[in-house]
């Protein structure tokens, strides 16, 4: 066994090909989270709680 | 697609819509890549809450995004993932002293390589490696940055990266032969010469 097949065996093992998402984003819960995201940023740079431990819209 | 992150000066000078616009392009653009990394390290309700964080950070920090998004944008969500794991690990401390954690189990936080699983000798060879060498290859072999930027992930020199996910490869790949010592060599199905002799 080569190194290059070990990485060609990791790379087969990939659990999530980020393709499968790529419409995720426009979904109700990709936008929902968009919505949250500039809602949070809105606030100005010091009025931004990160990691505040809240979900979804508030 | 619309370009990025262009001309971008100082923040205060932006328009709060033209910031909007462009975190709305940046989210459009890598979020699944980001979602797609979370994902395999977290369950999906953390990863989707590590993808909300990092972009705040983004939205925060805009004008430091750089041009190429990518390896800053994982950076930030591996930094949020850890403080997940330890918030977590805090969590179900609290509950165990609580009486309301039923196994001592809880504690381990999810890993890239439980996502392999233990039905795999290579889920078991990963989980061998120590968290850094782990994250170096995923980040190439899964995530599919260069060594470059990876070691922006990884916040070191291109070319430490570039020898120690070297090592990361070769000790992988010794425990995949001390794990599968009987294991069909895959040259022989192709007919690659054999090394060495």
């Amino acid at each position: 066994m080569r190194t290059e097949d070990v990485m060609k065996r990791l790379e087969a093992a990939n659990p999530i090909d980020a393709s499968d998402l790529a419409n995720w984003p426009a979904s109700d819960r990709g936008q929902e989270i968009l919505r949250r995201v500039v809602s949070a940023g809105s606030k100005g740079p010091r009025g931004v709680e990160i990691g505040n431990g809240s979900r979804g819209l508030h | 697609m619309r370009p990025i992150l262009q001309g971008i000066g100082n923040e205060e000078a932006l328009l709060t819509s033209e910031r909007s616009e462009r975190l709305k392009s940046l989210y459009e653009t890598y979020c699944p890549r980001v979602l797609a990394y979370a994902l395999r390290r977290a369950p999906w309700e953390d990863a989707e809450e590590a993808v909300a964080e990092t972009f705040i950070v983004a939205w925060r920090r805009l004008p430091e995004v750089p041009d190429d998004p990518i390896p800053w944008l994982l950076a930030v969500a591996r930094r949020v993932l850890a403080n997940q794991r330890r918030a977590n690990a805090r969590r179900k401390a609290l509950d165990l002293r609580l009486g309301l954690a039923p196994r001592p189990e809880s504690f381990v936080a999810p890993d890239p390589a439980d996502e392999v699983g233990a039905r795999m000798a290579l889920g078991d060879a990963l989980q061998h490696l120590r968290e850094w060498d782990r994250e170096a290859l995923l980040l190439v072999a899964w995530d599919g940055l260069d060594n470059r930027q990876a070691a922006l992930v990884m916040n070191c020199s291109p070319a430490s990266f570039a020898v120690r996910v070297h090592r990361a490869r070769r000790l992988l790949m010794q425990r995949l032969q001390e794990i599968e010592p009987n294991a069909p060599d895959p040259r022989a199905r192709v007919g690659w010469p054999e090394e060495g002799r």
